[in-house]
């Protein structure tokens, strides 16, 4: 087959001729600095890039959320609690003993965080402390400057860490508080006395675990709480210090062996809850991105191989795939940027573009080569010959992803501009490290036979078969076909948006993890037997001139504690809201007790002095249990809502109830904010679909414009996008077929299908408007595209789809949709442009010569310069 | 050990504190003897028959607090020590008030009665945790505890450091049993004594629940009725380097040895009656 001719003289003065001559003559020096660059940048990839799979980055720019988020951190502590489900017989001797010794063991485990640092007794560690100072409230500037208080003169105290310190004076247990049925707080009238104590504070003996049984699960404070209506599952509230990611990672699994130490018949244990969910994530994300990573780069070689047939030809792709990751992660590393489960597809944009590139500019220097060229004469002749195309293709991409920029969500913004700068860095490095080691290669033709030897084969006849489904059976100009391939297309493209307006946006992580993983079985049994694996936290501000401690503000509390709990799923019908824990409980139940354990009495007092007095009882008796429910000046409160877990966006409706609730009950007495994961997650879903619109339309005339200006033809230009679209429109139909949600692991697939369509589409048309800008003939041209693109798109849908596969043996469920997502679409992509694209341009375009000339055929390769400048 | 002394007796913390500073030129301030510095502060002997004031302060880590004012008065008996404490302020908990008895004797349990005025009538309140918090502050009931030494390891950490000028040892106390760390909640304790006045200065605690740490000092220091009594506790409650809490203890009008302090100021009756 005929790539392309001997160069004219005058194209030698071309930019990426030169750059070629360039290219040659250091190639040593492109090398070297290139190797040594990427171990640089290697290096702080590795040793600084943070992984961040926290919801909280994708809020930072949604109004008041993080803020509120951070306030009920700081308030009332981190509502991402582990939830440890501990099945079996509860009210049994050995099951409580178990218990007791898990808790003990939690208790005195020693876990020292990664951020420790050594800290001033009454200083604060510089990064320890940093959402505190981000955060503190004005009023505080005693409690956190050190040197303006009573213990600025304390300088003794950093002197005296010993052995038994609480490691280094900075220690302290990473656990707030642990709440089970062992020591949740019972507040009761005993023997004429008041009494604050833990459940189980007084060991019950074996004829006592009866009556116990009965009680703990006739108290709807207990059941949904701490322990399962049945009483065979009860779970444990681990509150911990704000962890960040390692952190949470390491508690996960240092947590999941103690678990294991503790595990007996009769006794077994599930770990739940957002930290933990998020914790597993990472860490199977990380151990399936290697395996991914090591398969699909060893099917890329494999392919790259077969292709080039020749080291040379699969060094360089691989070497500008490798250092364009490195460099861009690395950057992201240097500049403090974390990976999130969005910008981890950097890579495959990367490995897209990188390939796409370099395969391209291989196809054309071996034919070249073939041709008989000097070897540093075809390289600077495949340079000048797909320079242009290449860098148009990239460009299209990087303008793309650029749409990106414009997300409400900052990993998604994170994601469109280092996808951008990563895919510019793989076409500097296309354009010079895959030429550079080409410069080494003085024998192979990278796997094209000699002119002498070559005969069609099996490509050559699929390209052929694919030109004349839209041409006459003689592959000449009769294009009865061609309308009907091109409403062939439309009727596609139609059927497709039809199924891409039935998408839905979701966000259940969960979901993504087997069936058989014990996260996902920690998740099904707390939502099952204990109330529900996720909270909805309400941040409620008294009004000003008013406590939490006003009668009136509690009954508004309890009206909406009402209003919650009667909540149902208007879809399933089914219960969400299992229990709901607020100050309102402590005054109830401090009430009933000091009334002689009257559950008449379990309200809130009939005057104020009642419950002022209640709130004074327990003050003295319960400030720590008091403390995760109100400040201490009682200005503001925590109500939380144990609610089921469900798809994010499944929590809209409930949202809305509780709005509703907080307009009707506390209009007036107080400002209630809803906080936590359940609304981060509820946002975020709400927020990918207008970023999903707002990317693709950005997009899509970033991407138009490109073409008519890479084509200086407004026609040509708006036809390119046709085939562009498809794939994007293929795979958003797909999913709203079969009911593919759009989350967050998937939103930027229809980025990277425009991707890889703009690269085959800009390569095919280039060589269509090359060869019809200079002959004016439709077919020949479109043969001629076929000719000299035709297979380099073969070969590089080939090496992306070996790529993409792998994807498929992931663990995770959306990595393998996220894989099959993009296989679909690069055959899809394909398609496009191998037949529908000729399609079309046999209906808009018209013979500007008269229909004689022969057709280019495959078999007979022509040597006429086609390479046109575009 | 001693039992715990007042469970709500700020008298008797004060009176911890506030020691008679006769013995102190006794005592070689070069002594490396650990023991002998305990027992010369234990042999103290503090007021009786205490009357203050008091505005007691607690602040959470970003700032907001809550005051209080109270009155108290505490009264030494064979076998322990009564106190009563008043809420004076503000108006929406004036009249709440809190007897307690505390006994010499570990083994009995202390009684506390706490009077609320909605329901007219004052209930008994049973608890048995040293650990706990008193009045909801930094401080728990064992640090209102005046410590048998017996029951204690002690060991010099230091043999000099200044506390406001003041030369101090620095005095390590761990208490000798499993039973007694647990009941009071802490591994151990550092206690800066002043060397002239045989008071500690200060006091650092390292609390095991939470493994968090626990900084107390004592200022405004001043003669009262022959007395070394603290005007003003400071209370610190730390983990992991950030402040979790602090408490501030200002004392007014502080007298000892009050004849008006009688056994008939630490009855119901006088709880119910109120200010």
């Amino acid at each position: 087959m005929s790539e392309t001719s001997p160069p004219p003289s005058a194209a030698r003065g071309s930019f990426y001729y030169r750059l070629g001559e360039w290219v040659v003559r250091f190639r040593r020096s492109i090398l070297l600095t290139s190797v040594i660059f990427t171990l640089v940048m290697g290096h702080q990839m590795a040793t600084k890039l943070v992984i961040n799979n926290s919801t909280d980055i994708y809020i930072q720019s949604h109004d008041g959320l993080l803020e509120r988020l951070h306030e009920l951190r700081e308030t009332f502590g981190d509502e991402r609690v582990l939830l440890l489900v501990a099945e079996g017989d509860v009210f049994s001797q050995d099951y409580l003993r178990q218990l007791k010794k898990l808790e003990t063991s939690i208790r005195g485990f020693a876990f020292e965080t990664t951020d420790k640092q050594s800290r001033s007794v009454f200083g604060r560690a510089p990064d320890s402390a940093t959402t505190t100072e981000q955060h503190a409230t004005s009023d505080s500037p005693d409690l956190v400057a050190p040197g303006k208080d009573d213990f600025a003169e304390f300088e003794d105290f950093e002197e005296n860490g010993s052995a038994d310190a609480w490691g280094q004076e900075s220690g302290g247990s990473i656990f707030e508080d642990i709440i089970s049925i062992l020591n949740v707080r019972q507040t009761r009238f005993v023997d004429g006395a008041l009494k604050v104590e833990g459940l189980l504070e007084s060991w019950p003996t074996d004829a006592e675990l009866p009556a116990l049984k009965e009680k703990v699960l006739n108290d709807p404070t207990l059941v949904g709480q701490v322990i399962s209506a049945a009483g065979q599952h009860s779970v444990m509230v681990i509150r911990t210090t704000e962890l960040n990611e390692v952190d949470a990672r390491r508690l996960t699994v240092a947590m999941l062996e103690l678990m294991a130490e503790h595990e007996r018949p009769g006794f077994r244990l599930h770990l739940a809850g957002f930290s933990t969910m998020l914790a597993t994530l990472a860490q199977v994300l990380k151990k399936q991105q290697l395996t991914i990573a090591g398969l699909s780069g060893g099917g890329l070689i494999l392919l790259l191989f077969l292709f080039f047939r020749h080291p040379y030809g699969v060094l360089g792709p691989m070497m500008v795939v490798g250092m364009s990751v490195c460099w861009t992660l690395g950057t992201m590393a240097v500049l403090g940027v974390p990976m999130t489960s969005e910008n981890q597809i950097i890579a495959c944009f990367l490995q897209v573009v990188g390939i796409g590139d370099t395969v391209h500019v291989q196809s054309v220097y071996r034919t070249l080569r073939r041709d008989g060229l000097e070897n540093n004469e075809a390289i600077c002749q495949a340079l000048k010959s797909t320079g242009a195309p290449v860098v148009f293709t990239t460009l299209t991409t990087a303008a793309g992803l650029s749409s990106f920029i414009s997300a409400s969500t900052p990993p998604i913004r994170d994601s469109g501009t280092f996808g951008a700068f990563g895919v510019l860095l793989a076409l500097a490095l296309s354009l010079t490290v895959a030429p550079a080691v080409l410069a080494y290669n003085t024998k192979s033709l990278l796997g094209v036979k000699p002119i002498a030897e070559q005969a069609r084969d099996r490509l050559d006849d699929l390209l052929d078969w694919c030109n004349r489904l839209s041409s006459g059976a003689d592959g000449r100009s009769s294009r009865a076909r061609a309308p009907w391939v091109v409403a062939l297309g439309a009727l596609l493209g139609v059927s497709c948006v039809y199924s891409a307006s039935k998408i839905q946006v979701g966000q259940d992580v969960i979901s993504w993890f087997p069936e058989e993983l014990p996260i996902r079985k920690a998740f099904v049994a707390i939502d099952e037997h204990v109330g529900g694996a996720a909270n909805l936290e309400l941040l409620v501000r008294a009004e000003p001139g008013k406590t939490i401690k006003s009668r009136e503000l509690l009954l508004g509390l309890e009206k909406l504690e009402a209003h919650a709990l009667a909540y149902r799923d208007p879809l399933t019908g089914m219960k969400v809201v299992e229990n709901v824990t607020s100050v309102v409980d402590v005054i109830r139940e401090s009430s009933r007790a000091i009334n002689g354990n009257q559950q008449s009495h379990y309200r809130v007092p009939d005057t104020q002095r009642g419950v002022t007095d209640l709130m004074t009882l327990f003050e003295n008796s319960g400030p720590s249990e008091l403390k995760r429910l109100m400040t201490v000046d009682a200005s503001k409160s925590l109500m939380t809502l144990r609610v089921r877990w469900l798809d994010a966006t499944a929590y809209g409706p409930l949202v809305e109830h509780m709005n509703a609730g907080i307009t009707e009950h506390m209009d007036g007495l107080a400002e209630v904010h809803m906080t936590g994961s359940v609304t981060s997650n509820l946002t975020i879903a709400r927020a990918l679909l207008g970023d999903l619109v707002t990317s693709a339309s950005i997009a899509l005339c970033v991407i138009t414009l490109f073409m008519v200006v890479l084509f200086r033809d407004l026609k040509l230009g708006l036809v390119s996008m046709l085939p562009n679209l498809l794939p994007a429109i293929s795979v958003l139909g797909f999913m709203g077929a079969i009911g593919l949600r759009l989350d967050v692991s998937n939103l930027l697939v229809s980025s990277i299908v425009l991707g890889i369509a703009v690269d085959d589409t800009i390569h095919f048309l280039h060589q269509f408007k090359a060869h019809y800008a200079k002959h004016g003939h439709v077919d020949n041209a479109i043969a001629h595209a076929f000719d000299h693109a035709g297979r380099a798109l073969l070969s590089t849908s080939a090496i992306l789809l070996t790529g993409f596969v792998v994807f498929y043996i992931g663990t995770l469920q959306n990595i393998r949709v996220f894989g099959g997502l993009i296989c679909l679409s690069i055959i899809v992509a394909l398609v496009a442009d191998l037949i529908f694209a000729p399609a079309i341009l046999r209906v808009v375009f018209r013979n500007r010569v008269a229909d004689e000339s022969p057709v280019d055929s495959p078999a007979k390769p022509q040597l006429e310069s086609t390479h046109v400048p575009a | 050990m001693k039992p715990r002394s007042a469970q709500l007796a700020i008298a008797s913390l004060v009176v911890a504190c506030g020691l008679h500073a006769v013995d102190a030129k006794a005592l070689n301030p070069n002594t490396k003897d650990a023991n002998a510095i305990a027992k010369a502060v234990d042999a103290q002997d503090g007021g009786d028959k205490t009357t203050s004031l008091m505005t007691m302060t607690l602040k959470d880590a970003s700032g907001r607090k809550r005051v209080r004012k109270l009155q108290q008065r505490s009264l030494k008996f064979h076998g322990g020590t009564k106190t009563i404490i008043f809420f004076e302020s503000p108006a929406d908990v004036r009249n709440t008030a809190l007897l307690s008895v505390d006994y010499d004797d570990g083994n009995k349990t202390d009684d506390q009665w706490l009077y609320l005025p909605s329901l007219h009538k004052s209930t008994r309140i049973s608890s048995s945790e040293k650990s706990g918090s008193f009045l909801g502050t930094d401080l728990t009931y064992a640090d209102m505890t005046k410590p048998d030494i017996s029951d204690y390891n002690y060991k010099i950490v230091k043999q000099s450091a200044k506390v406001g000028g003041e030369d101090c040892w620095v005095l390590e106390s761990r208490a000798k049993t499993k039973k007694l760390a647990e009941e009071t909640g802490y591994l151990k304790s550092h206690q800066w004594i002043s060397k002239s006045k045989l008071i500690p200065l200060q006091v650092k605690s390292w609390i095991t629940e939470g493994k968090k740490l626990k900084y107390m000092k004592f200022g405004d220091v001043k003669k009262v009725d022959g007395v070394w009594t603290p005007f003003k506790l400071s209370v610190r409650t730390m983990r992991a380097g950030k402040v979790e809490s602090m408490t501030t203890l200002v004392f007014n009008r502080i007298r000892h040895n009050q004849d008006s302090v009688t056994d008939s100021d630490f009855t119901e009756r006088r709880l119910e009656k109120g200010l």
